[in-house]
């Protein structure tokens, strides 16, 4: 039992890594130069990727939020915690990459364009997610008051998402399609190895965090019981 | 019809507690004021042309002092366990949601309505004219944020310190509203009629829509003990 | 310059990455302290019962 297991974590590590190096192959060697802004625009490989499993990751966090307020149950609330922190890591990603994409690209660190400025908002709300347990006196109650946050929140990214996108409707700096961040069809293939990898990674990530959320749950149903 | 008598004792609960010191009313308005006047020292009122910048100043101003009275809201039920003796009431929790939101609405309402008018004196408006549109976008706007400093503060004031976490929660979340109200009251200050902002009513509107229904759905999940 | 960039924004992710790991290892190594801890306790418990009176 204990050898399967560990078979399975070697097993998926090194996926990771294979995948990791084959992501980086692709970006540096295969991907072609970009017109306009040159190999600065190879942080796009790992920015998008890292945007649309944040993106996921507090998808995720809704729906744990939801699972948990109608069943109860604790792993729900391990899942919703383990993905806000790696959806938080991965947001932090997204924002010290695109000022530094930004900066070379455009000449600005900063532009409050829609997808950047949400991504902003993101950060400021799973982090106070993730502050909640400060703030409550038992596991159940911070359980609780998370999962009605984390619905909330992810509620509140596309209104912030539109909002912010109709107040910067005149202004012509566009990430992605259109514009200067137009992907020729060659790029493609990679951005898709670079999207599973960091899917890949999101999944470890998770599982990691999750079971050291159950074995501290478990230690602390021991220390209580002990001290009762 | 109980369930709306149940929804009218709390308002009137909350009312009648406030009206005997006052308290939620004085403190969110000297704060707002206190506000407005270091504003006009960062932003040098004196010097400059100050009339596209007034609606942003006095959201910023309202949110920020609206924050420290509905963390207050819940304050009585956590100190004196009343909550829990509410919840034993055949009263639905949505009940109590509601109540106190059509409460903290009035609250909050009230020394907005100052305040914005504080604002018409230092920045030199003319309020007049569109006082009708102004109390629309006022109402709406301060619905949305009741709505969601309702459900949080339920939250927040379990604990003493949990005031840092109304502010955490609820400033980030309501960025969308204060940017509508920004977007909303700026052309009715400029002089532009109602017919301008209605893009951003809406997108108002709908958040409200979105806030209010969360605040009664979740409600429940933060009263229990 | 942009080549700068581009290095320091690839190097952020890995120092991102290995400091989130950094930080659940650390936890870990706390849990397991604890579970330790705990251990003790428990053996001292069974073996203050089996203690002939």
């Amino acid at each position: 039992m204990a050898f399967r297991t560990t078979v399975r974590s070697i097993s998926l590590w090194a996926a990771l890594t294979l995948c990791m190096l084959v992501s980086i192959h692709g970006v540096f060697l295969d991907a072609p130069r970009e017109r306009v802004m040159g190999d600065v625009q190879r942080i796009f490989y790992f920015h998008f990727p890292a945007a649309l499993g944040c993106f996921l990751a507090f998808g995720v966090v809704c729906f744990a939020s939801v699972a948990y307020l109608w069943t109860r149950e604790r792993r729900w609330d391990h899942l919703g915690r383990a993905s806000a922190e790696v959806g938080v890591l991965f947001c932090t990603m997204v924002l010290m990459s695109g000022p530094l994409w930004a900066k070379s690209a455009w000449g600005a660190w900063w532009t409050w364009e829609a997808r950047l400025t949400t991504t902003l908002v993101l950060w400021l709300l799973y982090v106070a997610y993730l502050m909640i347990g400060l703030y409550t006196d038992s596991r159940e109650q911070r359980a609780r008051a998370a999962a009605v946050v984390g619905i909330v929140a992810f509620l509140d990214v596309p209104v912030v998402y539109f909002s912010v996108k109709w107040w910067r409707g005149h202004h012509p700096i566009v990430l992605g399609r259109g514009g200067e961040g137009g992907l020729s069809p060659e790029m493609w293939p990679i951005v898709w190895i670079c999207l599973a990898t960091f899917l890949l990674l999101y999944g470890i990530l998770v599982g990691l965090r999750m079971s050291l959320a159950r074995a501290e749950d478990i230690v602390l149903d021991l220390e209580e019981t002990l001290q009762g | 019809m109980a369930y709306f008598h149940g929804v009218w004792l709390i308002v009137r609960k909350d009312l009648v507690s406030e009206s005997r010191t006052l308290e939620r009313i004085s403190s969110m308005l000297f704060l707002a004021l206190t506000i407005l006047v270091i504003f006009s020292f960062a932003l040098d009122f004196s010097r400059r042309q100050v009339a596209d910048l007034a609606a942003g100043v006095l959201w910023v101003t309202l949110s920020l002092s609206a924050v420290l009275s509905l963390h207050e809201s819940f304050r009585l039920e956590r100190e004196d366990k009343a909550l829990w003796a509410l919840r034993l009431a055949p009263l639905d929790e949505s009940a109590i949601y509601i109540g106190k939101l059509l409460a903290n609405l009035l609250l909050l309402g009230g020394p907005a309505v100052l305040t914005l008018l504080l604002g018409g004196l230092f920045f030199n408006l003319n309020l007049a004219p569109v006082a009708g549109s102004l109390a629309l976008v006022l109402l709406l706007n301060t619905l949305g944020f009741a709505a969601l400093g309702t459900l949080f503060a339920a939250l927040s004031s379990r604990t003493r310190r949990g005031e840092i976490l109304l502010h955490l929660l609820l400033l980030p979340l309501s960025i969308p509203l204060i940017l509508a109200a920004v977007r909303s009251t700026t052309p009715l200050l400029l002089g532009r009629e109602l017919l301008a902002v209605t893009l951003w009513l809406k997108l108002t509107v709908i958040m409200d829509i979105a806030f209010v229904t969360a605040g009664i759905l979740l409600f429940e999940y933060l009263t229990e003990e | 310059m942009s080549l700068n960039l581009l290095f320091w924004a690839y190097t952020l992710i890995w120092i991102l990455l290995a400091g989130y790991l950094g930080l659940l290892g650390l936890r870990q190594q706390a849990l397991t302290r604890r579970i330790d801890r705990l251990r003790a306790r428990l053996e001292g418990q069974i073996a203050g019962r089996q203690e002939p009176s």
